[in-house]
């Protein structure tokens, strides 16, 4: 049998303050980027707006089109070059009933390049209306997808405390139905207050039910999207909602890292914890699932990649996105999630609670 | 019996085997040069048309199109939620009649809640046409047809035509009929009732005139026919002057592609003419020639073909611009052998009365004691007060003849004027259903909306881009499979070699299922498969990683294999129920695209478990049921 590592025995635990400066470091980072942009960058999905990609035969220069854009009677607009110096992207905002930009910024563009014959690939318009819906439901479907993890990991290891679970799981769905009403759904104040509401009562419950292990769980879900989006901030990607859907898939990949751990400290805790503090446990836990882990995130990773260099540049965000997600989530399984889990032990442990009841595998 | 080892090949093989039956379609399909497709089109649209519907379907971002949102824009003027609810019905049957227009094979057209309405055009990105779809307010026209037997006339003209000027389409033509296309009807043997009758070419139905229910006499005394009318409909091809069954078809390639509708009292009084969905493709075309198109509309005008003797008594004499118009989708005659039927008028190209004199419209159930009339769905009108004069002098001139509601170049309904209509106030008797009824209302209603519709949301691909996005897809799964592939031999060697096997197979069988659901793949879709490959092999790294532990602690061959599956089985569940989960709320909040991606996610990982745990299963239990195996690399 080839094997990768024989009984490995790697340090991982000791080093963790280390690591989660560096996590908090980059989160900062991109805060401080987010600040310095104004904002996160929000495609036309989430602005409303216009997007027009356009090939051309030969090059032309984003100056060019900006007169064009100019002449046309635009007043706000972005003009980048997209993949390669034949192709523009141009981003509009437009104002009320300036339905045909097309036509005029065609005309222009026939001014003053006749001789380069072009084709328009992608035209989208979202209008104002749609672009508010689309935000609220990308919001959204991101709490609907933690709420649904919190309840999958209570019900998956917290199982001990069945009041516990029946509470998280009520809770859960009085979030779903309360987020699906038009109310919340057509206003981005109502759905902050939603999630506030939400993310304390979760604290609230995590505490009252000692529910350590999903308390791990959630904060290395939170800490993934925040990594991916505070990345894309810093390189300066735009936030569509082919971002979204990829923050959502990393969210239920992150989460399986996590549950592989959390379930082999749950097997190893009562043979050993008489003889090691937690953190040795959780230690020899990661160098026994080590071979698992490197092979599962390497073959999906590989995939990603090759994704990232073969997919072609409509996609490109899309995988970029999940490659730093998944990079995260396996990082933040050992460097997040566990240290969560010791703090949590440490500070409101109540004994040996951390046993099994279910068959690992 | 679940569990014996014959069971086991034998789902295994018919899994294959099913997927390779749904995928068939799909592969032939991307196969076919686009001549060939054109020529099916035109010979076989309905073979073509299923194999399209059994093929996967491609997304708007992959084939290219148009996806548009459109709303009403209440800017101007503020309307009560009824009053928004029925303004959207009306215009979606307004878009619907216009979308026909473009041509688009199964467009998207349908209603989201209540004040939005989804359209999808495959192969359509012209922006500028797409607003004019939206914006144009509906036509409404009322148009006088012309009676069938001067229709016939103008088809044979055209026939001549076709033959003098060589406009003749080449299309397949099928082994053994002699160089007739078959396009007989295959009931053309039957004889049963309610058929319609072809009206040219091999005909044995004449023969059962009987059963057509066609009284002899009628066409020659109330259109005036010239003609000689034979005593029964075996007549006509007497009408047309010409003997032998056997070459008609040849003689009149564009009159064999039209058939009779056979109700009524008599068959030739009603002005339209029926033809079969499959010769669709090959009318428009001839059509759409310039020089039969010009044939038609001059018939009168160039008095090619006399048409006083079809004229009413009041009608006058003065000759008008003609033209052929076609049925709603909605109105096709479903003949005995569920063939469809699309009908087709010839009517006079001015319109006697346009939409504006029309105040109200709407579906009632008859009363009375006319049995014709009483609890039969009927549609009235109400006239404007010019309407009322323009309606009396119509209705006056042009009695016992049919009037077409066109809608948007389309004819809705063509009922017949039974009487003088002094009051401004008609009904529309013969409606076949309430239903229809109430459409038919929409639609009268249609030419005014209380505001204007306006485009949300649009989103254009052109086919280049989309044809790109399928290209990096094919690469991409390509160099992923293989690196994959490559990497489960190395380092699991045989188990490897088991594990990729499953690997394809899932692939296949993903395939298969989109193809069976007809679902649409999309480029995040393929995106999502490509994914597939690489959590699918999770399932194996799981498995074999399991049995390696086993091994080591000691236990034969067979009892670690079983202890793997076993073990592993609960873990592998886990690690894709958390991802199904994601995949589900994408799929509730995702637009198209995204719900693509959800959609082969989620398939692509139900089927990798079953190719992951019990396929392998199958082939290590049949390899290592051999007394000569002792271990297997792993």
């Amino acid at each position: 049998m080839l094997e990768l590592i024989k009984n490995p025995n790697f340090e991982f635990i000791g080093i963790r303050k280390y690591m989660i400066s560096a996590s908090l470091i980059l989160i900062g980072l991109g805060i401080l980027s987010m600040i310095l942009r104004g904002g996160l960058k929000y495609g036309i999905d989430f602005t409303g707006g216009a997007a027009v990609q356009l090939k051309f035969e030969q090059e032309v220069s984003p100056e060019q089109l900006r007169e064009a854009l100019r002449a046309a009677g635009m007043t706000s607009y972005e003009v980048t070059h997209f993949g390669d110096r034949n192709h523009v992207l141009i981003r509009l905002q437009l104002s009320e009933g300036e339905q045909d930009y097309l036509g005029a910024i065609q005309k222009q563009i026939q001014q003053i390049l006749p001789g380069n014959p072009y084709t328009i690939e992608q035209n989208d318009l979202v209008g104002p209306k749609i672009g508010t819906e689309l935000r609220e439901k990308a919001m959204l479907a991101l709490l609907f997808s933690l709420i649904g993890m919190i309840i999958y990991i209570s019900i998956r290891f917290e199982a001990e405390s069945f009041l516990g679970v029946l509470v998280t799981v009520i809770f859960g769905m009085l979030v779903l139905t309360v987020s699906s009403l038009d109310v919340v759904l057509r206003s981005d104040f109502w759905t902050i207050v939603v999630i506030s509401i939400a993310s304390v009562v979760v604290a609230f419950i995590c505490l009252k039910f000692n529910f350590k292990y999903a308390v791990g769980g959630i904060v290395a879900l939170v800490h993934d999207v925040l990594v991916t989006v505070c990345v894309l901030s810093i390189l300066g990607k735009e936030i569509d909602l082919t971002i979204v859907a990829a923050l959502l898939t990393i969210v239920g990949f992150s989460i399986n890292d996590t549950i592989v751990i959390f379930d082999r400290i749950r097997e190893e805790y009562p043979k050993e914890h008489k003889r090691m503090p937690l953190d040795r446990i959780i230690n020899k836990c990661v160098n026994i699932t080590l071979s698992r882990t490197i092979i599962t995130s390497l073959t999906v990773l590989v995939v990603v990649i090759v994704l990232l260099i073969f997919g072609g540049e409509v996609i490109r965000p899309f995988t970029l996105a999940m490659l730093i997600g998944l990079i995260s989530g396996t990082y933040s399984t050992i460097y997040i999630a566990t240290p969560v889990l010791i703090f949590w032990q440490e500070r409101f442990g109540r004994g040996d609670e951390l046993t099994t009841k279910k068959v690992p595998a | 019996m679940f569990s014996s080892m014959k069971f086991k090949i034998i789902l295994t093989v018919a899994v294959i085997v099913g997927s390779l039956y749904y995928l068939w379609p799909t592969f032939y399909l991307s196969r076919m040069s686009p001549e060939k497709r054109r020529t099916m089109h035109l010979s076989d649209p309905q073979g073509l048309r299923e194999l399209e519907e059994r093929s996967i379907k491609l997304g708007l971002d992959l084939q290219g199109g148009m996806h548009l949102v459109l709303e009403l824009d209440k800017s101007q003027m503020s309307m009560s939620a009824d009053e928004e609810k029925d303004a959207i019905d009306r215009a979606l049957e307004i878009i619907r009649t216009r979308v026909d227009q473009f041509g688009v094979s199964e467009p998207l057209i349908q209603k989201a809640g209540d004040e939005r309405i989804i359209v999808e055009l495959a192969g359509v990105i012209d922006t500028a046409r797409a607003r004019a779809l939206v914006e144009q307010s509906a036509y409404l026209e009322f148009k006088l047809c012309k009676p069938q037997q001067q229709f016939l006339d103008i088809l044979s003209r055209v026939d001549e035509l076709i033959g003098e000027q060589n406009l003749y389409v080449v299309t397949e033509k099928k082994e053994g009929s002699g160089g007739t296309p078959s396009l007989a009807p295959a009931d053309s043997e039957k004889k049963e009732s309610f058929d319609p009758l072809k009206l040219f070419g091999e005909n044995e139905a004449a023969d059962s005139a009987a059963a057509v229910k066609a009284p002899a006499d009628s066409a020659a005394k109330d259109s005036g026919a010239v003609k000689a009318a034979g005593q029964d409909t075996s007549g006509l091809e007497e009408l047309l002057g010409t003997a032998g069954a056997a070459d008609q078809s040849e003689k009149r390639p564009f009159g064999k592609l039209f058939f009779q509708a056979p109700w009524g009292q008599d068959t030739r009084r009603e002005s339209e003419l029926l033809v079969p969905v499959n010769n669709v493709p090959l009318v428009r075309e001839y059509l759409n020639m310039p020089q039969i198109k010009q044939a038609v509309e001059l018939a009168e005008v160039d008095n090619t073909v006399d048409y006083l003797p079809y004229r009413s008594q009041d009608e006058g004499d003065e000759p008008d611009t003609l033209e052929v118009l076609w049925g709603d989708d909605d109105t096709d005659y479903i003949g005995q052998d569920g063939t469809a039927y699309k009908r087709v008028f010839l009517m006079k190209k001015r319109p006697e009365m346009t939409g504006g004199y029309l105040a109200n419209a709407s579906a009632t159930l008859g009363s009375g004691y006319d049995p014709k009339v009483a609890n039969k769905p009927l549609v009235l009108m109400e006239m404007t007060g010019e309407g009322t004069d323009s309606f009396a002098t119509i209705s006056e001139r042009f009695i016992n003849r049919d009037l077409a509601i066109v809608l948007d170049k389309i004819v809705k309904f063509a009922p017949r004027i039974i009487t003088r209509i002094p009051s401004g106030r008609a009904q529309i008797e013969g409606v076949p259903s309430m239903e229809k009824a109430r459409d038919l209302a929409i639609v009268l209603r249609a030419g005014a909306l209380p505001a204007p519709l306006q485009i949300a949301e649009s989103r254009t691909i052109g086919p280049s881009l989309g044809a790109d996005s399928i290209q990096s897809g094919k690469l991409s799964a390509l160099i992923g499979l293989s690196l994959v592939v490559l990497f489960m031999l190395i380092y699991y060697k045989f188990g490897g070699l088991v594990a990729n096997f499953a690997l394809v197979l899932d692939m296949i069988i993903t395939l298969a299922v989109l193809a069976g659901f007809n679902a649409t793949l999309t480029l995040p879709g393929i995106a999502g498969l490509i994914l597939t490959i690489g959590m699918a092999v999770d399932a194996n790294v799981l498995i074999f990683e399991r049995i390696r532990e086993e091994l080591r602690s000691g236990k034969t061959l067979r009892a670690a294999i079983d202890a793997g599956y076993d073990r592993a089985f609960s873990a592998i569940l886990d690690g894709n129920l958390t991802t199904f989960l994601a995949a589900i709320v994408l799929f509730q909040f995702g637009t198209g695209p995204i719900k693509g991606f959800a959609v082969t996610l989620s398939i692509g990982l139900a089927t990798s478990m079953f190719t992951a745990i019990y396929v392998t299963r199958v082939i290590f239990e049949l390899w290592t049921q051999r007394k000569s195996v002792k271990s297997i690399s792993l």
